[in-house]
């Protein structure tokens, strides 16, 4: 179970002077219970390489193909890949439209046809996986919080129980506690309900502490693909394409240069305290 | 362009033919260009012939099949269709393509201006305008992207009948709407922040002028306008 993407190639506007290819001849697996993180700056193609997921972009006609779940994706085939994989994009709370945020959650299930204390059952599991109060399921979702509208938003996916869901920059714009709420809530989705997370993110020390697996994309090519440990001890190379590493690991790359025996395979918080402890016991540094 | 509409004659429709091709010639476009631009009116130049070949009424029948009755007018008519639907699209495209639209407000305002006599808001309406062709870019990815978010949690825009399709539009109007209203707040947040008050005493950064070309192109579109009302009270 995963989603396969073979020499996949997308360019837009082919033919014409605004033509730009945006994905070259991508190969990918994603495997069913990952977290994946997808990095790269501005414009490399991250974007367009999600949609490819759920089949809102095709590749180029006769380059490649994307299979979810061993099925190719197809006309026929794309109601069921858009329930598999669930899509969410960056700022979703401008996607909301109905009088109450119950009646948006519950959206994408009407053309399910449930009965109604099934689509009742759906809806509430939903906003409580992303922590939404059912006291507010009656209000207009205009008079939200810019977090909560999110939550309704996201919580809108997650009603079809998606196996596999993208969040393309989930936290951008919110504040510190929105934004641990966010990464907090796909890390819980990932472990108790199987769910593949795909991460978006710009914010490195997140991608550290979260994603098992880093996906660095640059000028529409995948250029790195491993642990969060093998991706980040790249920093040269992660440099040579403007990206950043996180500032712990950055840290303990300025400690090495004042002693060589510092242990820089630090990503994240929980690394360093190990660090530290290691070289407290080899009498590396004293504390 | 509004003058395509009232040539009524042969020799207008060569006037004018000779008149665009001869402007498209000499703004340097590329003519793949322009073809590109007349291709969505293929399928509207096709309707528009098909039906009027099959109800134009003249004395001349020419085919006659069950009862579809094609005349020789019904032909030239559609014939002259042809030519006015091209005419009028390159002109139109031969415009957008050699000016900005940030020239044709302006140039519209200082146009209008007498108009201001008679206490029309000139300068409020070509601000409007300018603002309204800014946005449309900006609205045409706004849609694509709210579209393909609600197809990505289910919804469908191409299945169904008629009322189905416009009903499962909703999804998509509401946010665009209220996006709409949400940037037009914004804009006049940031409008009134810059301390824009209107047209008055406002001086522009660029200064249109009136030069050579301009007079050029004045005399012969004077000329032209009056050929035109010539040929279609003469012949």
């Amino acid at each position: 179970m995963s989603i396969q993407l073979n020499n996949v190639t997308h360019t837009y506007m082919p033919g014409t002077p605004f033509e730009k290819v945006a994905l070259e001849n991508i190969n990918l697996e994603i495997k069913e219970g990952e977290f994946v993180a997808v990095i790269g700056h501005t414009g490399c193609g991250k974007s367009t390489l999600v949609q490819h997921f759920n089949g809102l972009l095709k590749p180029d006609s006769g380059k490649g193909s994307v299979i979810v779940d061993g099925v190719g994706i197809e006309k026929k085939t794309l109601v069921d890949v858009r329930k598999k994989v669930g899509l969410v994009f960056q700022y979703p709370e401008h996607q909301l439209f109905e009088q109450t945020v119950y009646k948006d959650i519950a959206f994408g299930l009407r053309k399910l046809k449930l009965s109604e204390e099934e689509e009742a059952k759906r809806v509430f599991e939903a906003a409580d996986m992303v922590g939404l109060d059912r006291n507010l399921m009656d209000r207009s979702v205009y008079e939200l919080s810019g977090g909560q509208k999110r939550r309704v938003a996201i919580a809108g996916v997650l009603v079809m129980k998606p196996s596999y869901l993208v969040l393309d920059e989930p936290a951008a714009g919110l504040d510190p506690e929105g934004k641990n709420d966010m990464l907090r809530f796909a890390k819980k989705l990932n472990r108790e309900h199987g769910t593949t997370i795909v991460l978006i993110s710009h914010c490195m020390e997140d991608v550290a502490d979260y994603a098992g697996r880093v996906i660095v994309m640059d000028d529409g090519k995948i250029i790195l693909d491993g642990t969060s440990q093998y991706v980040f001890s790249k920093h040269e190379l992660l440099k040579s394409i403007d990206l950043d590493i996180p500032e712990i690991t950055k840290l303990f790359l300025e400690l090495k240069k004042l002693n060589p025996d510092v242990d820089d395979n630090v990503f994240t918080v929980d690394d360093a305290v190990n660090a530290i402890e290691s070289m407290r016991l080899k009498g590396v540094c004293r504390l | 362009m509004v003058l395509i509409l009232i040539v009524n004659n042969i020799w207008g429709y060569v006037l004018a033919s000779v008149f665009v091709l001869g402007s498209l010639a000499v703004s340097k476009i590329p003519p793949k260009m322009i073809v590109k631009s007349l291709k969505p009116m293929v399928v509207f130049i096709i309707f528009t012939v098909f039906f009027n070949l099959l109800f134009f009424q003249g004395d001349e029948l020419i085919l006659k099949l069950g009862f579809v009755k094609i005349y020789l007018e019904g032909i030239i008519f559609s014939a002259k269709m042809i030519v006015r639907i091209i005419l009028l699209v390159s002109s139109a495209t031969l415009l957008t393509f050699t000016t900005t639209s940030v020239n044709i407000t302006d140039g519209l305002e200082s146009l209008m201006r007498p108009l201001e006599k008679i206490k029309v808001p000139v300068h409020d309406i070509a601000m409007m305008m300018s603002i309204a062709l800014r946005f449309i870019p900006t609205f045409a990815e706004e849609t694509d992207k709210i579209m393909k978010a609600q197809a990505s949690r289910g919804a469908d825009f191409e299945t169904g009948n008629i009322f189905t399709r416009i009903k499962s539009y909703v999804p998509l109007l509401v946010p665009l709407v209220v996006g709409a209203f949400k940037r037009a707040e914004d804009m006049a947040t940031a409008m009134e922040s810059r301390c824009y008050r209107g047209g008055e005493g406002r001086t522009k950064f660029r200064v249109l002028t009136f030069g050579k070309s301009d007079l050029v192109i004045l005399i012969g579109t004077v000329l032209f306008t009056a050929a035109i009302i010539l040929l279609n009270v003469f012949l």
